[in-house]
Formats: structure tokens, sequence, C-alpha cells
């Protein structure tokens, strides 16, 4: 090794001084990393150097980190699964596809879970059903109710998958299913876990009414909090639920695009679409359902700027119209959920262009399930109050039971095997799940 | 079986490359998944912003496209940045936005600054990556994968496809460079 040689150097510099960046990042052999260590002790240069790249190096890395729209893989995986299927066929897939296979295993899995399972495990704590049969929805809604209530944190928050900075949306799902519920079984546990996780929800929020961290999927905790605070105030009428609510719905309408439509948070009206306005839509058309007011303006607008989303095939899009790159399914039905509940009528124009579609969607049972679209597709389907709808939801409802953990430790939740799952993990399946199915 | 996705958890990326190589696309999705979020902040930190997302979609679907090229013996990221390098410099050869956005977020960090009356996140952040485009495109590459990528020095030369001893004083030029310039920033703010 080159050291500095006080006598015939400059004192500013020193000849291994180049070494300083690759010792900071842990770039150089054992043996010259020894050698530069015993130098640094001599040669103040060096130290000086070594020590202010140290602190460059780590402001660097310190910087925050920017979060993917939850939509990325989905964008990315679309345009790829259409280059394989356009594809010639000899590059084509097997026809036994690995979603094949797994639906396999899982008709698989039930069977063995009635001949096998069942027989061997201990007794559960969740009611399991002997016969084989598809659960009622009521047990199987009874045992969904019980594995949230058991997987609740010590915060009164419940976990997410991957993605941590979803757990306020995430955690505002377990709520709402938990006061989707009306079994007298499990009233005190619902009760408990509701008033843990509307705490939860409030200490998560900060002074401008914003729930959880700062980021671009923030705007999906801020719909999803706010709507399970309105809907426990209306429940249980509380007045800091109440509170937190207003100040939820003020971050909301802040957040609103002059188009009418929601971005993702802190991203420029570019980004408006209609997978971010959704929840704020449906959170502010709860909110005056229960009676908060001032909320008509940004209601319409939001609403208006969906009816620009719609082609006149009834397909909604994602930025606009006829433009959707992870598919038009659930845009249309979450988009449907909302103009019924803005009280438009089945046989409205625009939601009756819409009705074919969302049928259609509910009885493919050839597209993987998607617990996501499943629940905007029963609830808005529900709003019809059409004999068609019945159909469809009975559809929809079974093939979401026949998917419901029967045994084992998980028994009562829902597998996230969705595209969404691993974002939010089993909790956000078996929250969405335990909606969407019906009682029969 | 829990889910789809954990049949390929714990397969490491060559091994997920050659399934994708034999189509397997739930393969590629394990990838895409396990990357897309080094990829995103890979490109913030090259200067771009809104168009981010849209420049690691088109990294991954060439990778995609490219899947029979890659050889398992190559670490994956060094084919994914090679690529992902090559897709930055075609968006920027084709836009003229970037200054435009940097004017832009210079305004939004300076109102910052007067709002809370100190040197904001923001502007720390703005600081950090004007001060890092302000280097010369081969020095800022080589510390945007070294530094805040974590790649490997020999990674790097791959990747820029020059020898090994060039990362290494180019990541001591690009540093020094970086410190006289923070050093400057900092006299000038006093």
């Amino acid at each position: 090794m080159k050291t500095q040689d006080a006598a015939n150097k400059d004192p500013n510099t020193c000849s291994a001084i180049e070494q300083a960046a690759a010792y900071c990042l842990d770039e150089l052999p054992a043996a010259d990393r020894a050698a530069y260590s015993a130098h640094l002790a001599a040669c103040a240069v060096c130290r000086a150097r070594v020590q202010s790249f140290s602190g460059l190096v780590e402001h660097m890395r310190e910087q925050p980190e920017r979060d993917c729209s939850p939509e990325l893989t989905e964008k990315i995986m679309s345009v790829v699964r259409g280059q394989t299927r356009n594809a010639p066929l000899l590059f084509r897939r097997s026809r036994f596809t690995p979603a094949l296979a797994y639906a396999a295993a899982i008709l698989l899995l039930l069977t063995l879970s009635v001949t096998v399972f069942l027989v061997v495990n201990p007794p559960l704590s969740v009611e399991t059903d002997q016969t084989g049969k598809l659960p009622s929805a009521v047990t199987a809604k009874h045992n969904a109710i019980k594995w949230l209530c058991d997987t609740q944190e010590k915060d009164g928050g419940w976990q997410t998958g991957e993605q941590a900075n979803y757990r306020v949306g995430i955690s505002s799902l377990a709520i709402l299913a938990l006061l989707n519920d009306d079994s007298p079984d499990t009233a005190a546990a619902r009760r408990n876990a509701i008033a843990r996780g509307t705490a939860f929800l409030i200490k998560q929020q900060d002074a401008k009414g914003l729930f959880g961290p700062k980021f671009s999927g923030a705007t999906y905790n801020q719909g999803l909090a706010t709507l399970a605070l309105v809907s426990a105030d209306a429940a249980e009428s509380n007045a800091s639920y109440r509170v937190a609510a207003k100040s939820g719905i003020g971050f909301i309408v802040d957040q609103q695009d002059s188009s009418g439509g929601w971005s993702y948070l802190q991203e420029g009206p570019g980004s408006v679409n209609t997978s971010a306005s959704v929840w704020p839509i449906v959170a502010l058309l709860r909110a005056r359902e229960a009676g908060y007011e001032n909320l008509g303006g940004s209601i319409e607008r939001g609403i208006r700027w969906l009816h620009g989303t719609v082609n006149p095939s009834g397909l909604m899009g994602y930025h606009r119209m006829n433009e959707a790159p992870s598919g038009f399914d659930t845009l249309t039905a979450a988009g449907a959920l909302c103009l019924l509940k803005n009280r438009a009528r089945p046989d409205s124009p625009i939601v009756a262009s819409m009705l074919p579609s969302l049928h259609k969607t509910a009885s493919n049972a050839d597209v993987p399930v998607d617990f996501y679209r499943s629940f905007f597709l029963s609830q808005a389907l529900s709003l019809t109050q059409e004999p068609l709808s019945e159909k469809s939801l009975k559809s929809i409802s079974d093939r979401i039971l026949s998917m419901q953990k029967r045994s084992g430790p998980a028994a009562g939740s829902w597998p996230a095997v969705d595209q969404w799952g691993t974002t939010g993990g089993p909790v956000y399946a078996t929250a969405l799940a335990s909606m969407t199915i019906r009682r029969r | 079986m829990e889910t789809v996705r954990p049949q390929h958890g714990g397969t490491d990326d060559a091994q997920l490359m050659v399934l994708v190589g034999r189509g397997d696309t739930d393969a590629f999705e394990t990838l895409v998944r396990r990357h897309q979020q080094a990829l995103l902040n890979f490109f913030c930190r090259m200067g771009v912003d809104s168009d981010a997302e849209d420049l690691v979609q088109e990294t991954f679907v060439k990778v995609f496209n490219y899947r029979n090229r890659y050889r398992p013996s190559a670490k994956f990221t060094t084919f994914l940045y090679t690529v992902a390098r090559n897709v930055h410099v075609d968006a920027f050869r084709k836009s003229a936005r970037k200054q435009e956005l940097m004017e832009e977020e210079k305004a939004e960090a300076e109102t910052a600054q007067s709002h809370d009356g100190g040197i904001s996140r923001l502007r720390l952040r703005m600081d950090l990556r004007e001060l890092l485009n302000g280097l010369p495109e081969r020095l800022r590459d080589v510390v945007v994968l070294g530094v805040q990528q974590g790649l490997k020095y020999e990674e790097i030369a791959s990747i820029m496809d020059v020898p090994l001893g060039t990362v290494k004083s180019r990541m001591f030029t690009a540093l020094e460079r970086l410190r006289e310039m923070f050093d400057e920033d900092a006299r000038r703010r006093e």
C-alpha cells in the first residue's frame, strides 16, 4: 500500500486517498481493508476523507424511498401476459398453467380437508362443516369474524401483506367487516375489536386529517379509514369517531382535483384516476347517508368525473374513457357502486349500460379470483335489487365461500391468493370476502 | 398451499429467470414484485419523477422480451440495471422535461423552506438530486448504482461496460465532487 510520505508529499493529500471511497463502501478485499485501516490511524488526510465520505454515503442512503402505486405490478403483468397470449402457438404455455394447477390443488386440498384433516386434526375453535358441502354464509362469516378478532394486534391495528404502508387501509377493512356483521354470538368480541381498531385509526391521524403515512397510496388509506370511522359513528354515535371522521373528510375534500376526481397523494392532476377516486367517493357518500353535512358539491363533482370515464358500452376507464391498463371489470363494478349509492336508478341509462358487464364478470368462473373485484360486484349488484342480480350474487358468493380455510390455525380466514394479496395479506382477503358472501 | 405466489417466494432470481425463459409468467411476477420498488427509486434518483413508473414498466417488459438473452451465470440485478440504464438513456434523449421538473421542485422546496424556517426534508432531497444531476452522467450513474442502489463495483462495471478500476476511480471522483459541492452549497447558505 502506498502511503503518505510526509517528507516529500503535499501535506493535504495522500497517494492512498483513492482507497477512501472503496473503504467506505466496503469494496476493499480483506487484506487491503486491514492495511488501509492501519494506514488511517497514521494519516489524517485519509481519515478526514473517510469521515467525510461516510457522512455523504449515509446521507444519500437515508433519503426517503418512493412507494410503487398499488396497480404497478398488475400494469406490468397485463402487458407481459398480453404478449404471451399474442405469441405464436408454439411459444404459448401449456394449457395446464400454474393457475389451473393451483385450482386443481385447491380442489384437492378441499377434498383432503374433508377426508383427512377433519379426522386427524384436533377440534377447532371455529365451526367446521363435516359434510363436505359449502358452509353456510352465516357459519363462514362467524368464523371469519372470529379470525379477524383473534388476529388483531396489540395496538388495535391489523397486519398487512408485504406493504406495511397500507396498514391503516387494511385495518379499516377489518373494522368495516366487523361492523358489517350482526351475529349476537360475536357481539362482545366485535365491539371490543371495533373500539380498539378505531382507537388505532384515530392515533394514526395527523393534524391535517391524514390517516397513516404520507405516500402515494395514502389515498386508499384515507378513504377507507374515513369510511370506517363514519360507519362506526353511524353504528354507535360516538363523538370521538365523528371528530376524526370529519377531519378525514376535510382532508379528502381538500385533495379533490379540480376535475372532480382524486389522484394518488402528492401526484399531479395527470394521475387522477377512478381507482384512487372510488374510496373517497364511497366515504363521502356514506358520510352523507349518516347525516354529515355540506358534502353535496364534492360528491357531485366526483360522480360527474366518474360519468366521464364510462364508455358507451358501460365500461369504466382508469384515467379516462376507454383506457384501463389493468382491465375494466373492477373499475366498472366500483364505479357502479358509487353511482348506485348516489341514488342512481338501476334503469338509468348509465347504470343500465354498466350492468351487463357486471353480470358477465360475476358469472365468469374462468377469471382468477379477485376479492377486491368480488366485493365491489356484490355491493353494487345488491343495490340493484333485480332478479338477475340474485343469480350473479349467488355465483360470486359460492365461489368465495369455497375458498375459505376450514381447518388449521388459519381456519375462518381466506388465503391472500389474488393479485392484491401480496400487498394486503389474509386480513385484506378475509375482510373483503366476509363482506361479499351472502346469506342464502 | 397457502397462496399462488409463495410457490416462487424462496426461489432465487436466476432460477426464476430460467422459469421465465420457459414462459412462466408467475415466476416473472415474483421478480417484478421483488425488484419494482428498488427500480422505481433508481429512476427517481436518476432525476425522473412523474414518469418513473412508466420507465419501471418499460424496463420489466424489455427484461421479459430479452429473457432468452439472460444467462444464469450473471446476477439478475446486473441484467435488470443494464436494461434500466438503457431505458433511462433513451427516455432522456426523447424528453426535455428533466430541467422543467427540477425547476418545479426547486420552487416547491423554496416555498417549503420559507414555511418551516429551516432546511426541510424536501430541500435536502432536492439538493441531493440537484447535486447528483450536476455530476457528469458517468459519475452520477456510478454513485446512484453503488451508493443508493447498493450494487457492488463488479456489477457496476458490468452494467456500464467499463473495467473495474474505472468504477473505483469514478466513484472516488464522484464522491469527491459531491463533497465539494455540498461544502460550497453550505457556504453559500451561511
